[in-house]
């Protein structure tokens, strides 16, 4: 009986471990928001709006502080509707001429988050017809797995449609596509101007882009250089029609597809990690404001739209989140959940030894409550206390030590 | 010996049982029509995409249904026992403390477990008929914790009521709280697919915790 009490002693000091933090996080969590940061075409320097103190500052990466007109103006390619109503839209900007149809065209976001990823998803497929016959797109009253081969399934019967599944199994095995696929990336909505069906890796990790034209099927491999593994990929499909999708490499790397021609170009950033950092991608006519966010800190690169040159970047180390006093009262902490993954499984986290002091001293304080008490020392008990410190006394005093089954 | 307790056991449970059997069918039956009118309204496509691509998932109606039934069968199974203390003359009988409790719980577990799988087994079925195969697995692995936090629900009823001192009884039901509330934390489907040992680890665990509730009971702690 004495190990089944020592497992409830340690499984209640593990739920303390998840339960005080949290408390304690609940009780404390404060916002830590860096500013919010856009490359600027016509000052060519970074355009902020931070909050301090419940005020908004407006002001570039050279120190000038603007009022909210002089910002807009700054930025026109973010605040071009605004310019526009105002009447202070600029006709033309470094010699191209410019409007709001166009800017609006011109302008996309691309946001990855490691979420994006690492999230459990049902392998099912909708393939819309990329040249539909009426304006507007359709569902194509089928869904598509990618097994050991193509398989369209026909939810108002659950079942497969044979003939269909075969006439693109022939298509696809002709060229070579190597089973099972191992991405599938693509936008299943016909809430969109158009559609460019999916960019999938097969088992190789070859890349091809394939999509229903004409009921008929249509794959086309695109090239990578050898050491690109995609782990993440993106069918764009923005309204100005320059790009296929986004490739992110297992090393971090970020590639962008040219429509015509399927040209494959690196985007100058330096590598981050795709299982733990934040991509989003801004952009616009002139620039793209790539901004990349770990644990640490946020750098924002200034990329130019046509030539992909680097031409600015900046740095914000992450606000000052360090609780000495959360170190300090707990060794460790589980939670459950991450917002790096949609899967809940314990994950533990260590805070370093700074909790030892508090944990001595409450060993300490049990060897002295237990003298005066009278009572026998519980060894157990006490080197838990001194491990685990607050956790380990909060355990103890809610389940008894192992003297006392 | 043991076919009387187990006969002890049927007749104060049997219409709790039952109760669970008709709840579970009703529910199952409840979430199939609203899913077939969901259907016949707007296409089997439409709801293929919800569930896909939105990822939602339909049948959660039943989500506490087995926590609930781990709990009641649980009560009604213990709460008789430990009003005026009547385990104890049960423990008189000419039987080990060991293979009583056994018999007793075992035959808890073993009812709510054949319970559970035919609902568990019946619901798949069902959604196997509406959906493809791959939604199928996800909806076992989104069921799955719930139909576990009932059984562990069970093991915690009987940990919490055999437990002879208040002392430990609140402790006791604090623990059971937190650990079947791991099995609630995220609704998202699929989402419990890395925790399937950790499921194990905690149905194992409570079986060992009641152990010691009963031991205590045995040795008369107060």
């Amino acid at each position: 009986m004495k190990t089944i009490k020592a497992i409830l002693i340690v499984i209640t000091t593990l739920i303390f471990a998840w339960v005080l933090p949290w408390i304690y996080d609940l009780s404390t969590d404060t916002p830590q928001n860096y500013p919010f940061t856009y490359y600027s075409s016509v000052a060519e320097t970074f355009g902020m709006r931070k909050n301090i103190d419940g005020e908004t500052v407006l002001k570039d990466d050279r120190g000038n502080e603007y009022s909210e007109a002089q910002f807009d103006s700054i930025l026109p390619m973010l605040y071009y509707r605004q310019l526009a109503r105002d009447g202070h839209l600029p006709d033309s900007l470094h010699g191209v001429d410019i409007s709001q149809r166009l800017l609006s065209n011109e302008s996309f976001v691309f946001r990855y988050r490691p979420r994006d990823k690492n999230s459990p998803s049902i392998p099912l497929y909708t393939l819309i017809e990329s040249m539909p016959r009426r304006v507007d797109l359709e569902m194509p009253g089928d869904m598509f797995r990618l097994d050991d081969e193509i398989q369209f399934i026909k939810p108002e019967t659950n079942t497969v449609d044979w003939d269909k599944s075969s006439y693109f199994n022939e298509m696809l095995n002709r060229r070579g596509f190597v089973w099972p696929a191992n991405i599938v990336a693509g936008n299943p909505t016909t809430r969109k101007s158009y559609d460019e069906g999916y960019l999938i890796t097969d088992n190789n990790h070859n890349l091809y882009h394939f999509k229903m034209v004409n009921s008929r099927p249509y794959l086309q491999n695109i090239e990578l250089c050898e050491d690109v593994i995609p782990v993440w990929l993106e069918v764009t499909e923005y309204r100005s029609r320059n790009y296929y999708g986004f490739v992110i490499s297992q090393d971090g790397r970020l590639f962008v597809i040219h429509t015509g021609g399927y040209r494959v170009e690196e985007i100058p950033v330096p590598s981050f990690n795709p299982q733990t950092d934040n991509l989003l991608i801004m952009g616009n006519l002139f620039y793209w404001n790539i901004q990349v966010t770990t644990a640490n800190k946020r750098t924002i690169y200034a990329v130019c739209s046509n030539s992909y040159d680097r031409v600015n970047s900046i740095t914000f180390d992450a606000p000052d989140s360090s609780d000495n006093v959360k170190k300090g009262l707990f060794p460790f902490e589980i939670s459950f959940t991450s917002s790096n993954d949609a899967y809940v499984y314990p994950r533990v986290q260590f805070f370093g030894f700074y909790y030892l002091a508090l944990s001595l001293l409450l060993a300490l304080g049990y060897i002295v409550f237990t003298k005066r008490a009278n009572r026998a020392i519980d060894y157990f008990s006490l080197i838990l206390i001194a491990l685990t410190g607050f956790i380990g006394v909060a355990s103890v005093l809610t389940v008894g030590d192992l003297k006392h089954v | 010996m043991i076919k009387s307790l187990l006969y002890k056991e049927w007749i104060k449970t049997r219409w709790f049982l039952l109760a669970i059997a008709i709840a579970g069918a009703i529910i199952e039956i409840y979430m199939f029509l609203r899913v077939g009118r969901s259907i016949r309204l707007v296409g089997a496509e439409h709801i293929w995409d919800v569930v896909v691509n939105r990822d939602q998932f339909l049948f959660y109606h039943i989500k506490y249904f087995p926590l609930a039934a781990g709990i009641v069968l649980g009560l009604s199974q213990f709460i008789p026992e430990v009003i005026d203390k009547r385990i104890k003359l049960t423990f008189h009988l000419p039987l080990p403390e060991k293979t009583i409790t056994s018999v007793m719980t075992g035959y808890g577990f073993t009812v709510l477990l054949a319970l559970f799988l035919i609902q568990y087994v019946s619901l798949l079925a069902g959604i196997r008929s509406l959906f493809a195969f791959e939604i199928t697995v996800t909806a076992a692995l989104t069921l799955l914790p719930w139909f576990v936090a009932g059984i562990c629900a069970y093991l915690a009823c009987v940990f919490v009521c055999v437990e002879p001192s208040w002392r430990m009884r609140i402790p006791n039901f604090l623990i059971g709280v937190a650990i079947i509330r791991t099995l609630f934390i995220s609704g998202f489907p699929g989402a419990y697919i890395k925790m399937s040992l950790f499921m194990i680890a905690i149905t194992v665990m409570f079986t060992l915790f009641l152990w010691l509730s009963v031991y205590r009971l045995k040795i008369g702690r107060q």
